[in-house]
């Protein structure tokens, strides 16, 4: 018995890290964060920006019509901005559009000074475009929807709904099938 | 890896592997050690995992894992206590140990 159980601990600990080497950790699955400004309607004299302030990775892009925000790298946690459209000339787009295309070559605050020269508020700042969960989570996106106002930053969204795939059933059927079986074989064996 | 292929050969590792401890361990017929390891870790696992994905605490899941287990082997092969949970323990720790390290 001892010796049984000493082999099983040297297996432990000399073999398996051999057949197990990969420093990755393959439990956990990278998964995408929606955003969107729900109510960006309301707001028809202004146009929204969004920036990352990190550094030649984020990019400033233009929010969409219908609110969405679009993905970044995910340590860029970006903020957006609104600039009145009164502000937001043709020049001034075509210098965002410079920004956007050629964004190794504009330092963070040299985006974030110009955005401030032409009048953009921060609205919502710190938002996540992914996140990690464990292989086995049910989760399948992360949905955050926010309702914006000028003259506050916004640090979480007002709602967040989280889609679910079908291996919540997995979870529940196999063990209750299992328990089952296991149950009615400690019954039989005791009768 | 798609996710349900990961999962099943991390289910088909970890019934592996315990099936191996309890075969070292457990003298009884092969196909019934087979059958009832897979019962223990067809109700274990997956409760594991789905508590592990929304919790975390995975030294309290293993734990609780360790226990049920235990105990389940303790019924289901008519072993002592002391056996039972050291059966429990070993092939805990082997799986325990794989997920820390894939």
């Amino acid at each position: 018995m001892k010796n049984k159980i000493i082999a099983v601990i040297i297996f432990v600990f000399l073999v398996l890290p051999v057949i197990s080497a990969d420093p990755l950790d393959v439990r956990y699955k990278g998964i995408n964060i929606n955003n969107q400004i729900t109510n960006i309607q309301d707001f028809p004299d202004y146009v929204f920006v969004v920036y990352g302030k990190m550094e030649n990775m984020c990019p400033i892009k233009v929010v969409k019509e219908n609110g969405e925000i679009g993905y970044y790298y995910k340590f860029c946690n970006p903020s957006v901005y609104a600039i009145p459209k009164e502000n937001f000339n043709e020049l001034n787009e075509n210098y965002i559009l410079k920004m956007q295309q050629d964004y190794r070559n504009f330092t963070g605050e040299e985006v974030l000074v110009y955005i401030t020269s032409i009048g953009g508020k921060e609205v919502i700042k710190n938002i996540q475009t992914s996140t990690n969960v464990p292989e086995a989570s049910t989760i399948t996106e992360i949905n955050n929807s926010y309702i914006i106002d000028i003259n506050k930053v916004l640090t979480k969204p007002n709602n967040t709904i989280t889609p679910k795939n079908n291996l919540i059933y997995f979870y529940i059927l196999i063990p209750l099938i299992a328990l089952i079986l296991i149950v009615f074989i400690i019954y039989k064996r005791r009768k | 890896m798609n996710s349900y292929v990961f999962l099943l050969i991390n289910f088909l590792l970890t019934f592996i592997l315990e099936t191996i401890v309890y075969l070292i361990f457990i003298r009884d017929k092969k196909i019934k050690i087979i059958l009832y390891c897979f019962l223990i870790n067809a109700f274990t696992w997956p409760l594991a995992n789905f508590f592990y994905s929304f919790l975390g605490m995975f030294y309290l899941i293993e734990f609780l894992v360790f226990v049920i287990e235990g105990f389940l082997v303790f019924e289901l092969f008519n072993l002592s206590y002391k056996k039972a949970f050291l059966i429990s323990f070993l092939s805990n720790l082997i799986t325990a140990y794989i997920g820390f390290s894939i």
